[in-house]
This record gives C-alpha cells, structure tokens and sequence, in this order.
C-alpha cells in the first residue's frame, strides 16, 4: 500500500544541513497497525506528515497504492488525501466553534457530500461511537477522551483506507487511552490501516507491527543503531 | 457549506462580544458617513436630470474669446438673440426667456406680503423644459399676459389650496397692485433643479409694465434676459458653434465696428461669441456664474468622498488589525481545515464570507445610522436628502453595493490572503512566525493614525482660515451699520428723509447710502488708461458715505456736498487704484482720464485705504467711488449707536411706514451680511470637524481592542517582569509607549500632507493665514493624548494582574 524509497528530509542552515529523516526505506501491506516509537526529535512526526501528504520529502520516492506521490500536483495531493487519509492529533484539533455534530460533519462538507446523505453519515458515526446525547455540545463542554472520540470520528468519517495518528493518546489517561487503542484495533480488524506515533510501550502493543526510530533513521534500515 | 460558514462566524461573532463591537460599530460609522455622501454626490450629479429634454436644452452665455477682449463673460443676453438664432439655425428647434426677478408685493386679504423669487419666462420655457405640472395646460400657460404660473406652495400660501386654478393675485408690479390668474399650478420645483423659481410671469408682462424691457425687445446693445434653447436631437455642436462669429457679426457688428473704430479690437475681430452650455453642466459648473442659484463647486464632492473613504479605510483597518490580532486562534482552525481537505480558494471564502456578514451587518447599523444623522447632515450640507428616495435611484443602489462590496473585500483581505496560506502542519503546531504581521499591523495603525491627525489639522486650519476672514480689518466697519434696501422706491428721496429725521437723534451716528451694499452685489465699469482696458469695482454713494462707512481717507478729501462740482466731476479711488496705475498721493487733485460720457476726466479728490467690499476669497480690484445722481442710491445705510438698539429699529421703522406703506421695511446688519459671505466655509469646516470627530472615534476604538489583544499576547512577558519586580505604573508605560510611538510616526507622515494639500485649499482665497506650527503640535497632542488614554487603560488592566496566574498556563 504504502512504499517509501530513499526519504531525506532535512533544513539547510547557513554552511550545515541537518537532517531530519535520512534514507528512510519503509513498506506498509494494507492491513497493518504499526506504531512508530522513538525517542522525541528523533523524526516520527515528520514521517507520520510524509505519509499523510502533509509534509514534503526533500529526496526520495513515495508510492502510494503505486501512484507516485512525490510526482503529484498539490490539487491531486489534496484529493488522495481527502478521500484515503484520515488524521487524529494529540490535542484533539477541534473547532471550538463548532458542536460535536458539526466538527465530525466538517471533512464531509469539503468532499461536497449532498446534505441528506451527510446527515446519515454522521448518525451513522455518532450512533456506533455512542455519542447521538452530546452531538450538540461544543468541545470544551467535552472531556479529553471524549474530544478525542470526536477527533477519532472525524477522522473516520470519510471511511479513509489509513489513519494516521499523532500520538491519539497522548493527552488522555489511560482508561480513556485504551478505550481509544481499542477502538483502533477494532477499526483495523475491519480493514483500515493504522500507522500511530506513540511513545508509551502499552500503545504499541494493540498493534501488529512496531517501527523503531532514532535520529531520523530506521532502525530496520540500520540494525546496527540499535543500542 | 455555507450554512456552516454563516454559523461560525456568528458563533465567532457572539464569542468575541468586544471586537464583534469594534469592528461593527466602526464599520457601521464609515458605512453611514459613506451612505451620506453618496446621496450627497449622487444628489450634486442628478441636478436638471427630471427634464424630459434635458440632453437638448442648452443655456447661452457669451464669453470673450481672448483674454484682451474688453467685454467679460456674461450670462445675460440681449432680448432678441433666441428668436435671431431660431430664424437662423436650423439646429435650433425652440428658445425660452427663462430669468429671475427677484421679491414682490403681494397683497392678501389687505395685508402686505413680501415675495421671492419671482420669475419670466417664455410661453415656450414650459414645453421645453417639463417641471411637474399639477393642475393647468403648459403649452398655454404662459400665454396671457395677466396670467401667472405658481408652484404648489405658493397656491397653499395664498390660497389654503393647492388646485388655485382660475384664482386671483394682487401683485404690486412696476409700482401699481395688479391682478394676475393663476394659469397653472405646478409641483414644487425639486431641490435639484438649477432653475428655481415661486412664480413664473408670461414674458409679455415684464414686456407690458416695464419701459427699460419693452425697449429693448429687439436691442442688441443690452444684455438683459437668460435665453435657452432646445436643439434638435443630435445636434453637431462643434458644428452649429462654428456659425457663430458670422452670426455674432451679424448681429452686434454695431458693438463691433465701434469698438474697432476706437481702436480697443482688431479690425475683423470677434471680441466675444456666443456659447452653448449643456443644462446637465449648469449645476457644477463654477466658472459661469448662475442665473437662479449658484453652482456648487464640484470639489467639495470630492472633498467629502475623500473623507467618508478615510472613515471607511479606518474602520476597515480597525478589522485587519483585530484579524491579525487573533489570527493565532485562526491559524490552527486553517490547519485543521486543511487536514481536512479544505482548499485555499475554500478558506479565502470562507474568511470572506466572514467578512462580508460582519460588513452587512455593518451595513444595517450603518443605515440607521445615517437615517438618524440626516437631518444633522442636511444641515451642514444645505440639502434636502431622504434616505428613502435612494433605493429608487440605480446608480445611488449600484453606489452603495460598491461600498459594501469595497469594504468587505479590503476588511477580509488579511485573514483571506494570508491565514488561507499557511502551511496544515505549521498552522496547527502554531509554528507560524508572525513577525511580519507585526510590522503590518504598525503600518496600519500608523496609517489610520495618519489620517486622522490629517483631518484634525485640516479643521484647525479651516477654522483658523474662517476666524481670520471674520476678524480681519476691512477698511470700513460693519458693526451697527443697519442696511436698508431701498426694494424699487426711490433711494435719493428716502435717503434725504431719513437723514433730516435722524440728525439730531442720539442714537443715529449718520445716515448715507450707495448703489450696492457689499454682501449684496457688485458694480463693475472698464475704462481706458494708456491704450489698456481695465475694470473697476464702482460705488455711487451719498455725500457723508466714506465717514459712515468709516472708512480710512489716506489723502485728499471726502465728497462736499456743497461743492457742485463733486456730484459730476470728482472721484475717490483706493490705493489699489493708484498702485495699478503707478500714481501715488500726488495724483490727488489731478484730472484723470476717464470718458462715461457723463463724467468726463473727474478730478480725484481723494484716496481711500483699500477696503474689502467682497469676501476675502477675492483680490480687491481698482475702486471708483463717485456721486453721479443718474445712477440710484439702492441701500441706506445707517450707522447706529450700540446701546438701545431694537428701540432705534423700531424708529427707523417707522419713518419707513410714514413714507410707503406698500413697500414693507427691510433690514439687515453689514457685519451679518459680510459674515454670511462664508457660510459656505464655516458649513464646510462644521463638516470636516465632525469627520474628524468620527475618524478619531473609529480609530481610538481600533487601537483599544489592539492594546487589550497586545496585552495578552504579552501576558507571559509581563508575568515575568513583574515577578523580577517591575511595578504597574513601569509596565503600563512600557506598554502604552509603543503605540504613542505610532502616533508620533503617523504625525510625522501627515504634517507635509497636511502642509502640502491645505496649502492648496488656501490657494482659493486672496487673503489667507499661514499655516503655523502650533496646529501640528496641537493636532499631535490631541491624537496622542487620546489615542493613550484609550491605550493605557488596557494597559493598566494587564499591569495589575496576578502574575502568577498567567504563568502557570505554561
């Protein structure tokens, strides 16, 4: 689903250029929750933005079910990703203007859904994350866990192939964490891909696969980092 | 989509109750103020516009065609040239005698009312010129030579009804009540129309009752009427004015070959050739003087436009500067967006969008409003406008949509153009540097700021400039000096009674009169002197006229009237006379060549100090003063003593009754009449100080919501500096410093605008003030002190916070 060949990414500073990824070879099957680990700065949201179009390599190849992402158009870019990618962020990133109903109906309106449609598929959502009595409610009203559930839910509301998650539980205590971890796995069990950033050992281990970075490398890629 | 738009900015809207104010209530301001000016504009622009013919109707006016021509621009045209030019030119399809004639006496059930504007006019005029008709036949109205064309007010003035029809006036007319039959009523002539009259005589009356008319009916050597002409549909103008010196040789070859023989023209020149002036350019049209109303200089229009545009620009950069205040809050919601899937173009939208309803809401209070500031508005503008008339009015509509399309666009600029920029993943880490928009909003403070010290100085200079036309010297008095327009009567016999009444009483300084009174009119009369034609301002006056006046006699001596002589062969001149013409004192007693025919090289007996007999706005020309009696005493004037004055009136009023009781006693004081020259300027300085007013409202109020989210975007800052121990009064000056910064900037870039562009304004009068520094350092001491005291509030509201409590956020 997802090849990446030969990724750098880095910041040209006067006479140094530091790098943030460096020759980043990776291979996600469809299917997979994987969880990026790693120490902080050592690039694992830099990756998860790669991956999600958000953010662009500055070398290397990207294949995404085998359309070449580096040789796209950010219009087409914008497309892929509406229609395959969703997000969820550690601060939840939700509109604090907006209720419940309407943070989770926001991706919907930019896919230009037809109203009548929209309105099933956020009943839809709301009824299998149990949330129909706070659908009016604005976010600060909300716990952390629960924004988070509506962070999950916009997410998954364009039935995306892959959701990438930045740290999802990062800000939550751990009933709430594993609540959402659960949540993931029984998303992946029906067929969505997975990629988390996490640094907790516990969150990793509801998926299937663990990448392990350091200094914006692999530790696939170079085994002989690892210590 | 847009719903959700629509809800998010209401929700933005009812969140931020303080901004959502500043920036509606501003906005609304400049809305108003735009709402009044373009009714204001669009009302100068629609003048004559309700005549059906109005494309084809031209005025004639006569215009030297070199500078050296001895005969000045004139409006007035002899009596035949309508006919002459409609048996001459095809082109012509119509004229009309259309003209002025000034206050009459009405008699009503006995009593005695003085009436203006009175007009003549052709049968024609009304065909071809369409004013609303109410009741009566246009085609013949004017028709019967004791018949008379009123408007609506009038027939309910005298007849408590507005269908007068077949009734009867009695108007006083060349000195005998006459009765006139009301022919046709029509509307009330609308505030735009350059051609203002009551009541409307046939021609033929003027022709029937006044020698000085009935003469000249096919006299070519006077100017005596306005004449318009309707052409035909299409005309060639260009074409049909390339007739003209043929037609002018034709008919004034008389004027002409005189003028050629005395050697003042060329042999084969046409001093002066007749001009076909569009009605539509009647209204704003200042070089060619009006015959009913003045035109309006079309400069204030563009003065007031500019101002309303700065009001707006204020207001509008009031809401960029809050946009970019919170823009931080923004940022994030765009990289959600985004994240989302929400394109650009999506984002600009949808912050337009935004904009545009805070501006429609705007719009709404911004209609109230105007409505509630229009009769204030009329007021200084000496207009009648309605806020209802304009929704009528296309262009008016088209006007206002471009405003509120303007505003919108410009207020919404910011967070479209740049916030809808950034980057997802840098909006929502928050990563944005907006060091940029920093210096952005400076510059926009500064520019407000900027504008607003403009329009301060602007009305210090104005007023400075009206102050000083008020209180100048003029070379005579006009304090207690009571004017009596003689209105028809005769002036020598009135002034002479008056004066053996008033002799002896205490409370009368003198008596004397004149031709012209100076707020009232002027004389004019060219002369030859070596081989050049000149103009001289001339005053025929009463014996004791340049004591009464008080005026200040440099040499020579005042009119004796003893000497016999002084009636018909003496003058007195102003310096300005003798400069012109390189004399000095010595030229008193000295003949000077001058032939009127009935004064032939007068003696000048004596020099007076110039004296300003118009307003200040004009030069003072060579002035002529004589006492020749074939031209009339037209005004008394009566010095009177300060104390017990209404009793003076009265007895004055009374030795008027005791002459004529058909005439009734009018007065006024010179100083008024004088002062009243500029009340023009004084309605303009009244509207820029108000402007100011609001300019310096709009922005003080931009500049409060800035200081409190400056403040809080320094929370941390200020948190720490307290704790390493500054106290509130250091941290309220170091806060309030960087705007009064601003202002100081914002002084500097205005003052050589102000300089530069008021300067230009002052070009238009002959006597004008300088501009002094004290007006900049007052207009920057009144925006700083004003622009810190709105600051410093904010600023002490940060001071005193716990400091604590805003570091534990972090």
């Amino acid at each position: 689903m997802i090849k990446l060949k030969n990724i750098d990414k880095y910041l040209d500073k006067k006479f140094q250029r530091t790098f943030i990824l460096k020759d980043i070879n990776l291979e996600l099957k469809q299917g997979e929750f994987a969880s990026i680990m790693g120490p902080s700065g050592a690039g694992k949201s830099t990756l998860l933005n790669i991956l999600g179009f958000l953010d662009d390599a500055n070398s290397g190849e990207y294949h995404f079910f085998d359309e070449p992402v580096h040789n796209l158009s950010e219009k087409q870019k914008s497309q892929y990703h509406k229609s395959h990618i969703g997000f969820v962020f550690q601060a939840y990133h939700l509109i604090d203007e907006l209720t419940v109903y309407e943070n989770i109906e926001m991706p919907l309106l930019y896919r230009k859904v037809k109203g009548a449609e929209r309105k099933g598929m956020v009943a839809e959502i709301l009824d299998r994350f149990n949330m129909v009595a706070k659908k009016d409610l604005f976010p600060h009203q909300l716990s952390g866990g629960q924004q988070q559930l509506v962070g999950v839910a916009r997410a998954l509301i364009g039935s995306p192939k892959l959701i990438l998650a930045d740290e999802p539980t990062g800000n939550l205590h751990s009933d709430q964490a594993t609540e959402i971890m659960e949540l993931f796995q029984k998303l992946n069990e029906e067929g969505v891909t997975i990629v988390q950033v996490t640094h907790s050992e516990k969150m990793a281990s509801f998926g299937n696969r663990v990448i392990q970075m350091k200094d914006g490398m692999l530790l696939e890629n170079f085994p002989h980092m690892a210590d | 989509m847009l719903k959700n738009y629509i809800k998010i900015a209401f929700r933005n809207l009812s969140k931020q109750k303080l901004y959502s104010f500043i920036n509606v209530f501003g906005l609304a301001i400049g809305m108003a103020f735009s709402v009044l000016v373009i009714l204001f504009v669009f009302d100068e622009l629609r003048y004559d516009h309700f005549h059906e013919n109005k494309e084809d109707i031209f005025r004639i006016y006569r215009q030297p065609t070199s500078l050296s021509s001895p005969i000045d621009l004139e409006l007035a045209t002899p009596l035949p040239t309508g006919q002459a030019m409609k048996d001459d030119f095809p082109e012509v399809e119509e004229f009309a005698r259309l003209a002025p004639f000034g206050s009459l006496i009405i008699r009503k059930d006995g009593e005695l009312v003085q009436q203006s504007g009175f007009a003549y006019g052709d049968p024609s005029a009304l065909k071809i010129f369409t004013f609303p008709m109410l009741y009566g036949d246009p085609s013949s109205a004017l028709s019967n030579p004791s018949s008379i064309v009123i408007t609506k007010e009038m027939a309910v003035k005298f007849f408590d009804d507005s269908n007068a029809l077949g009734k009867t006036l009695s108007i006083r007319i060349n000195d005998e009540f006459q009765t006139f039959e009301v022919s046709a009523v029509l509307k009330d002539i609308p505030q735009s129309s350059s051609i203002q009259f009551n009541m409307l005589f046939p021609v033929q009356t003027i022709f029937n009752n006044y020698e000085r008319y009935a003469s000249r009916t096919e006299s070519w050597d006077a100017s005596m009427t306005v004449t318009f002409v309707k052409l035909i549909d299409g005309t060639d103008i260009e074409n049909l004015q390339a007739k003209l010196p043929d037609f002018m040789e034709k008919y004034q070859s008389g004027m002409f070959n005189q003028m050629r023989e005395e050697g003042r023209i060329d042999a084969g020149e046409v001093p002066i050739l007749y001009q076909f002036q569009p009605l539509l350019n009647i209204h704003l049209n200042p070089n060619i003087p009006g015959s009913f109303i003045s035109p309006s200089d079309p400069k204030y229009a563009f003065i007031l436009s500019g101002i309303a545009m700065a009001v707006l620009l204020i207001a509008c950069f009031n809401f960029m500067i809050l946009a970019i205040g919170r823009s931080s809050k923004r940022i994030k919601e765009v990289g959600l967006r985004k994240v989302v899937g929400a394109q650009r173009s999506q984002l600009m939208f949808q912050f337009w969008g935004e904009a545009f309803i805070i501006t429609f809401l705007a719009f709404l209070v911004g209609f109230v409003l105007a409505e509630f500031s229009l009769p204030l508005f009329n007021e200084l503008s000496g207009k009648d406008l309605q806020m209802l008339n304009m929704f009528s009015n296309g262009t008016v509509v088209t006007g206002l949509i471009v405003v509120f399309i303007f505003t919108s666009l410009v207020a919404g600029s910011y967070p479209a153009l740049v916030l809808a920029n950034f980057k997802p993943i840098a909006s929502l880490k928050q990563k944005i540097n907006l060091k940029s928009s920093n210096s952005f909003t400076k510059g926009l403070v500064i520019t407000q700021f900027s504008l607003t010290i403009f329009l301060i100085a602007s009305t210090f200079i104005m007023y400075e400039q009206l102050k000083f036309m008020q209180e100048k010297n003029l070379g005579f008095s006009g304090e207690q000096m009571v004017v009596i327009p003689t209105n028809g009567l005769d002036g020598q016999r009135i002034m002479e009674i008056y004066q053996n009444e008033f002799n002896s009483n205490p409370n009368v300084s003198s008596v004397s009169g004149a031709n012209v009174s100076f707020a009232s009119g002027l004389w004019r009369r060219g002369y030859r002197y070596n081989d050049e034609v000149y103009q001289a301002a001339v005053f025929r006056v009463a014996p004791n006229y340049i004591e009464t006046m008080e005026m200040n006699l440099i040499s020579g001596r005042s009119f004796d009237p003893r000497i016999a002589s002084d009636s018909t062969q003496s003058i007195i001149v102003n310096q300005t006379f003798l400069n012109n013409h390189n004399l000095d004192v010595s030229a008193v007693g000295q003949s000077f060549p001058i032939d009127w025919g009935w004064m032939v090289d007068p003696i000048i007996i004596g020099v007076v100090e110039d004296f300003n007999y118009q307003s200040l706005e004009n030069e003072i020309a060579p002035v002529l003063i004589y006492m020749n009696p074939g031209d009339p005493i037209l005004n008394l004037m009566v010095r009177i003593r300060p104390d017990r004055m209404q009793e003076t009136i009265a007895e004055l009023k009374t030795t008027w009754t005791s002459v004529t009781n058909e005439v009734p006693f009018e007065y006024s004081f010179l100083d008024d009449d004088m002062n009243s020259l500029y009340a023009e300027q004084d309605r303009w300085s009244r509207i820029v100080s108000y402007s100011s007013f609001l300019a310096i409202l709009v922005a003080c109020m931009g500049l409060f919501g800035l200081a409190g989210v400056v403040s809080v975007q320094r929370q941390k800052e200020i948190g720490v500096r307290k704790i390493l121990g500054a106290t509130t009064s250091e941290i309220t000056v170091m806060l309030s410093s960087g705007f009064a910064k601003l202002v100081l900037i914002a002084l500097i870039i205005a003052s050589p605008l102000v300089w530069y562009l008021m300067n230009n304004w002052l070009k238009d009068f002959a006597y004008r003030i300088e501009i002094s520094l004290w007006i900049f350092i007052l207009s920057g001491v009144i925006a700083l002190s004003v622009a810190l005291l709105t600051v410093t509030y904010q600023s002490i509201k940060a001071a005193i916070q716990d400091p604590v409590k805003n570091l534990r956020s972090e």
